[in-house]
């Protein structure tokens, strides 16, 4: 069964095709990857994956629930961090896992654990970037998703990019489908088994990971 | 997710804020001050207590710090969540949109609630001053109704909010146009061809009822009902402006 379906996924801003005719499919218990420059379209993608954006043409469905008609539905058993993750700056880093959490009737203690999150009575606003994004795989992980949609999670410092890769791993073992996107090459040959390489919102190559066409991405 | 969740989620989002925090407090200072004025003015036996209480409330609203509050808090809880980005993660969670914003509506609710019961509490406390009528007690329900009138008033105006915060992230602009139908609001009272369907006319006939007024029951359901409609209203189109729109930020 397919995790994630998309189907000639295209989204115009101001005349301009940010995402142009994308089709794919995640199948369920893998990791896959959008491998793209800066400004390729890797975020505007994944925010028509979420339901953030709604599509000019195309559909997506996530495990068979179209996300433009019922984001709320297809968004079941779905964890996202979609752009940079975004929190109530005045409060602690627990405090936002724990308002997150209540909408899950959860609490946050396993994630927590799971990222090794040292810092949880630490307001947001005097985070870095590298802990805003742990506090928001950890957010993602909240209700124990069957599928992450995780954008740039391995932008992180190298300390912190080994943990969050053995944990994406882990969850494939647990049978859990896992999107990411990155601008590394490397990391996408690490973790995933199949791949979309987009340059200006287009699919240029596309495929097993060991078949994708990675020239002209930067190593 | 249901309403109820989304409403927990947000209300203990809410009076965890700065902002909700410094509104409390300069609502009951206004409160206090205008009680304490009221002291040293009014000798014992030129006011009824009664007076204090609903003055006091319809001095903050007539202010317009009741709006401003209410326009305040709900033009942050969308356009400064909307630019930071934490709509964003709220609305990449199972939970429909519309649902987020019967959420954000309902916390607004309480807070507004905790504000003008607040204010009918501290006011009560300076009115014993003057004493109260013998028959205070019953007339706690109608004065409890007062209040629930006031807060009514101003959730309409938060729901005009949430229809342009869905236009624009501007907490500025959001806030003007909200405090500017209120205004128009204000002024459309006045012209006897359209005031039957004025919410605000409709929350003065309901006050004046409450506060001794010969009460017709008729009259009261017209006014309570259209009240409801504006306020459903207001928050259906704003629903539906949600739902088509693009979450960019």
């Amino acid at each position: 069964m397919s995790a994630i379906t998309c189907t000639s996924l295209t989204k115009t801003l101001d005349k301009n095709s940010v995402v142009d005719d994308i089709t794919f499919e995640v199948e369920e218990g893998t990791i896959a990857g959008i491998l793209g420059e800066d400004g390729a379209g890797k975020t505007t993608l994944l925010k028509l994956i979420t339901g953030l954006l709604k599509p000019t043409s195309g559909t997506c469905t996530l495990f068979d629930a179209d996300v433009t008609r019922n984001p709320a539905k297809a968004l079941k058993g779905v964890g996202c961090m979609v752009g940079e993750p975004a929190f109530y700056q005045d409060l602690t880093a627990q405090k936002n896992l724990e308002l997150f959490a209540a909408l899950f009737q959860t609490g946050p203690d396993e994630v927590i654990d799971l990222l090794d999150i040292t810092f949880p009575s630490t307001k947001v606003r005097y985070l870095s970037s590298t802990m805003k994004k742990l506090l928001g795989i950890a957010a993602a992980l909240l209700g124990e998703p069957r599928l992450l949609i995780l954008d740039e999670p391995l932008a992180l410092t190298p300390s912190f990019r080994d943990h969050v890769k053995n944990l994406l791993k882990e969850q494939k073992e647990k049978g859990n489908t896992v999107l990411v996107t990155t601008c590394i090459p490397a990391d996408l040959k690490e973790l995933a088994s199949y791949g979309v390489v987009i340059r200006e919102g287009k699919p240029v190559s596309q495929g097993a990971i060991k078949n994708l066409d990675l020239k002209g991405v930067n190593p | 997710m249901n309403v109820y969740r989304v409403m927990r989620f947000e209300t203990s989002k809410l009076f965890r804020q700065k902002a909700a925090h410094a509104g409390l407090i300069v609502v009951f200072l206004v409160c206090c001050m205008y009680s304490v004025i009221n002291w040293m003015t009014r000798p014992v036996g030129s006011y009824s207590g009664i007076m204090i209480i609903t003055d006091n409330i319809s001095l903050q609203n007539s202010l317009l710090i009741l709006p401003f509050l209410a326009v305040l808090i709900a033009a942050t809880s969308i356009c400064v969540e909307q630019s930071s980005g934490t709509l964003r993660t709220l609305f990449t969670r199972p939970v429909k949109r519309d649902n987020v914003i019967t959420g954000k509506f309902l916390a607004i609710f309480l807070y507004m609630c905790l504000i003008v019961y607040g204010i009918a509490l501290i006011s009560f406390l300076f009115a014993i001053r003057w004493g109260f009528p013998e028959d205070f007690i019953s007339f706690i329900p109608r004065l409890l109704l007062i209040c629930l009138v006031y807060i009514l008033i101003n959730m309409v105006v938060v729901a005009f909010t949430f229809v342009v915060a869905s236009q624009t992230t501007s907490i500025a602009l959001t806030a003007l146009a909200s405090i500017g139908f209120y205004v128009i609001s204000m002024l459309v009272e006045f012209f006897s061809q359209v005031q039957t369907y004025t919410f605000l006319n409709n929350a003065q006939t309901l006050l004046q009822m409450l506060l001794g007024g010969p009460f017709e029951l008729r009259s009261a359901y017209f006014s309570v009902g259209i009240i409801f409609i504006y306020i459903v209203g207001l928050l259906l189109i704003a629903s539906l402006l949600w739902e088509k729109r693009d979450i960019m930020s």
